[in-house]
């Protein structure tokens, strides 16, 4: 029996692995570029910037073209040495839109080259527009705990909120600046709690046993590249766990466009050779698209428009968790020293508890302190002349942070993406996208009790910063569970062909605040797991 | 060659300028930094907003560490497209990342001196936007009361086609008219010259080099044809190439002949190519103010222009005569400027003006639908002088003179 699961990210290593542990041969195709190693492991990204012959390539490119332009909404633009995503100019990039701005990879491993490393779990509050519950999910969920270790805590204040988390780590280091707002929570939790707000270690897929070899060693480079593997990365730990199968292939440069059938069956792929630039066609018996939401919604439009002319060519819908962040200042950390050796992301995690509201109920947040970025957009977004802002920025530097907030979507009428009939060789997509007015007032007003908490947490916060439709990276709900010709059934399996399954993000019917990508693990396996084969 | 100088000032600081502006932020200036925000920034003419209006003409006085301060206060208030933004913002960037330069950039105050430096930084701020607030007004005055001189300077949409961009005055034409947002068409002599100028144009530049040796009878217009220019396509055509054989005798035919193919007939063939389906364009003879009087030894150079000149006018005659009222032909006399023809040498430096003065006059003057410029204007009067004062003043100053 031939099984192809296509992508290489999260969801299609783990889709894979559980195929493999079903004693299946398993083909895993994939574009597969492959990013470049990170230098001198050990140092902190200070220290980097000394070491190397030219720093100013490294991190903003030989032709600069990382340096973030004034009056830019950007705050961070990786460098072309962290080249996991792919550019809309890439003659692969197939989408387009006047109102979405997604981000997509090419690489092994996908997204997941630099995802936040926040592993969450979704509860039965957060599936509660699934039509399977938490129960379901547990036993995925416990696999992929087994091969993600995660660190933090068990019993914080956030913990009730976070169940189906299975930590094995211990909770990353907090720096003295995160102490700092932690004491303060604890001080006035009365008040922060009324107001719904709880503070906690953050949960991440990070390895800090001091024995492993791997474990983070604190050098402050989460976002330019751990270069110890520390943090999970698909590429570098479950693909390296298929690879040890021999019933395994890896098969790289081949880009999917669509599928074959004949009736309910699919037959065969048909596939981009990236190499050769020539298209070509492949027999197959079952197939598990894992290629990212988008790009699997992408196939599937492709293969309806050959097998089903009369369905129309457009997904019944696309999901985008949007990302408010609110910058701060926080008091009584200002002039505190910075730290040599620090855990980049964000330490700490908040959850924003809706009691009364009957979904969300949680709802996720990030709160970092700064500490190794490129500073120079930051300085010019400052209200005052250069001079003064570099000033204002390095004295206040320890003290600046931001809540990255997390919010939710559902499947909403008018948000999906539809086959352009005419698009370019390849096949194009257009991403339709607009926020509804029920999401508007929710961000709003979860901004407003999140400022609130700032300022009891002695902390100042100092504008919002939202980014455009797609820029939250979680995508979902193309082919999404449900009852319908263009989604599948609770098992992933699409209701159309019998030998397809969704094995991403894809098939979520909803998609909850809490960090995705500990879920498209859980669902991946479970719908390897549960394929009839 | 041409990367000694900037390619656009406005948006490049030199090194002097390079040096005013770390002075200012507190850093250290390092050469190879200046040298990389130097090529970031060449292609910013091509990446971002162009300044324009009262935002231009503060950018283009020299920066120093009084006008950075100004400049960097008024642009974070009024003109956030301003090119000292992009200039601070590159300087900060470029030495964040370099350790040494960081641990300069990051130095900040710690403990009880955080509060004290904050209300000094607060009182500095005060005086600062205090001066600079009365030194806007002051230049907003002056950019007002000079409005009635001021040059064109905005080509954005235009096409500008110029003959011989490699070196010298095409060069500058170039570069202003790519600063001025126009799309260029150039024309080079020989590949290499094409190969070496492509190599040190930002890659974003707007513009179309062909090869055509004007030397031969009729190559503009093949090469032009060749390369699918269309005359509709030209705003404006400025034929800047020039031959001059210093030190040959004006009886010299073969000489003469290309002198005259390059210097004139040329010309005469563009009009022909540009004005026989264009009903709007402006065309741009560069003459020589030397088309006033005759000189020894330049194979008839000097003839070559003053044939240019006077059939430049007839040209636009015919063409209003026609009824092509938009067809505009201007002639250009410019004094001496340095170019591979004259050499600045000993006192008569004083006697040389700004090639890249020249270059905005020319553009400026061509957007204005100015029929002559003569630049600098004094030196159109001292060459009237000499010519008043007969041809035995001439030969002596000249010819004699010149031995």
């Amino acid at each position: 029996m031939k099984i192809i699961v296509v992508g290489a990210g999260v969801s299609g290593a783990h889709a894979a692995l559980t195929l493999l542990e079903r004693n299946f041969n398993v083909e895993l195709w994939d574009v597969g570029r492959v990013e470049g190693t990170h230098p001198a492991e050990g140092m902190t990204f200070n220290d980097l910037k000394k070491s190397l012959d030219d720093p100013v390539a490294h991190f903003l490119g030989a032709d600069l073209s990382a340096l973030i332009p004034p009056a830019s909404d950007e705050l961070l633009r990786y460098p072309p040495s962290r080249n996991f995503l792919t550019s809309t100019k890439d003659p692969l990039w197939g989408f387009e839109s006047d109102s979405f701005f997604p981000f997509g990879s090419y690489n092994k491993g996908g997204l997941a080259n630099g995802w936040g490393a926040n592993a969450l779990s979704y509860d039965e509050n957060d599936l509660s527009d699934w039509p399977i519950s938490f129960s379901d999910m547990e036993a995925a969920y416990r696999t992929v705990y087994n091969r993600i270790p995660v660190a933090g805590p068990t019993d914080d204040d956030l913990a009730p909120y976070l169940s189906g988390v299975y930590p094995s780590q211990l909770p990353v280091r907090l720096s003295a600046a995160d102490q700092m707002l932690l004491q303060i929570y604890n001080k006035k939790k009365h008040a922060l709690t009324k107001l719904g707000i709880r503070i906690g270690p953050a949960r991440l897929a990070v390895i800090t046993d001091p024995q492993r070899d791997d474990a983070c060693d604190y050098c402050d480079r989460c976002l330019w590249g751990c270069p110890r593997a520390s943090i999970y990365n698909p590429a570098l730990s479950t693909l390296k766990e298929c690879e040890g199968y021999k019933s395994f292939r890896y098969v790289q440069g081949r880009f999917v466009l669509s599928l074959l059938s004949s009736e309910d069956k699919i037959t065969g792929i048909r596939y981009l050779n990236t190499s050769t630039r020539q298209i070509h066609q492949d027999t197959c018996n079952a197939i598990f698209l894992a290629a990212g939401a988008l790009k699997s919604g992408a196939v599937f439009l492709q293969t309806l428009k050959t097998a089903h002319p009369d369905i129309p060519r457009e997904t019944e819908g696309l999901m985008d968790t949007s990302v408010v962040k609110l910058p701060f200042v926080a008091l009584r950390n200002i002039g505190r020293p910075s730290e040599a050796r620090s855990f980049q992301f964000n330490r700490l995690a908040i959850g924003i508890v809706n009691g009364e509201a009957p979904w969300p109920r949680y709802l996720h947040g990030e709160l970092l302190n700064l500490t190794s970025l490129i500073y120079h957009p930051l300085i010019e977004w400052m209200p005052f002349d250069s001079r003064l802002s570099k000033k204002l920025f390095f004295t206040l530097k320890s003290a600046l942070g931001t809540v990255s907030l997390f919010f939710p979507d559902k499947v909403t009428a008018g948000n999906r993406q539809v086959l352009v009939e005419h698009g370019d060789q390849w096949g194009k997509t257009r991403l339709c996208y607009q926020e509804t007015a029920e999401k508007t007032s929710y961000i709003r007003q979860s901004i407003a009790r999140v400022r609130s908490a700032l300022w009891r947490l002695s902390c100042v916060p100092k504008g919002t910063i939202q980014s455009p439709p797609g820029g939250g990276i979680h995508y979902a709900g193309t082919i999404p569970m449900g009852k319908g010709s263009r989604k599948c059934d609770p098992s992933g399996r699409s209701n159309l062909f019998s030998n397809l399954y969704i094995a991403d993000g894809a098939a979520f019917p909803s998609l909850p605040s809490k960090s995705i990508t500990l879920s498209l693990a859980a669902h991946a396996t479970r719908v390897a797991r549960n394929a009839r084969l | 060659m041409m990367m000694k100088k900037l390619l656009f000032p406005v948006w490049q600081p030199d090194q002097q300028e390079y040096q005013a502006v770390c002075a200012y932020l507190g850093l250290s200036p390092r050469a190879h930094l200046h040298k990389k925000l130097s090529d970031y920034l060449s292609k910013a003419p091509f990446r971002f907003a162009r300044a324009k209006g009262f935002p231009l003409y503060l950018a283009k006085p020299r920066l120093t560490r009084f006008r950075i301060a100004r400049l960097d206060l008024a642009s974070k208030l009024f003109f956030p497209d301003h090119p000292i933004r992009h200039i601070l913002n590159g300087v900060i960037a470029l030495h964040e990342c370099d350790g040494e330069e960081y641990a300069e950039l990051s130095a900040a105050p710690s403990g009880w001196a955080v509060p004290v430096s904050l209300l000094g930084w607060g009182f500095g701020f005060a005086a600062s936007l205090f001066i600079t607030m009365g030194w806007l007004c002051g230049y907003f005055m002056l950019y007002l009361a000079g409005a009635p001189l001021r040059l064109a300077e905005d080509l954005a949409g235009k096409r500008v086609l110029i003959t011989g961009v490699n070196r010298g005055l095409g060069l500058d034409l170039l570069l202003h008219s790519l600063q001025q947002g126009a799309q260029v068409t150039g024309t080079v002599r020989n590949h290499e010259a094409l190969e070496a100028l492509r190599a040190q144009l930002p890659e974003e530049a707007p513009v179309e080099l062909i090869v055509a040796d004007l030397s031969q009878p009729g190559a503009l217009v093949k090469a032009l044809q060749k390369g699918q220019i269309s005359p509709d396509r030209v705003d404006i055509a400025v034929l800047c190439a020039g031959a001059k054989f210093s030190g040959v005798s004006v009886m010299t035919t073969p000489r003469l002949r290309d002198t005259f193919e390059v210097n004139y007939f040329t010309s005469v063939d563009l009009a022909d190519w540009l004005y026989g389906s264009a009903d709007k364009a402006t065309l741009v003879l560069i003459s020589s103010i030397g088309r006033w009087h005759g000189m020894h030894s330049s194979c008839g150079y000097n003839a070559s222009k003053a044939a240019l000149s006077i059939w430049g006018e007839s040209l636009e005659m015919e063409l209003h005569l026609a009824g092509k009222k938009d067809c505009k032909v201007m002639v250009v006399e410019p004094g001496i400027f340095a170019s591979g023809m004259m050499e600045q040498k000993g006192v008569s430096r004083l006697l040389f003006t700004s090639r890249r003065k020249l270059a905005i006059r020319i553009l400026s003057g061509a957007q204005q639908g100015r029929k002559v410029l003569r630049y600098p204007f004094w030196f159109a009067l001292l060459t009237w002088t000499v010519c008043l004062g007969g041809r035995g003043l001439r030969y002596r100053l000249f010819a004699r003179g010149g031995k």
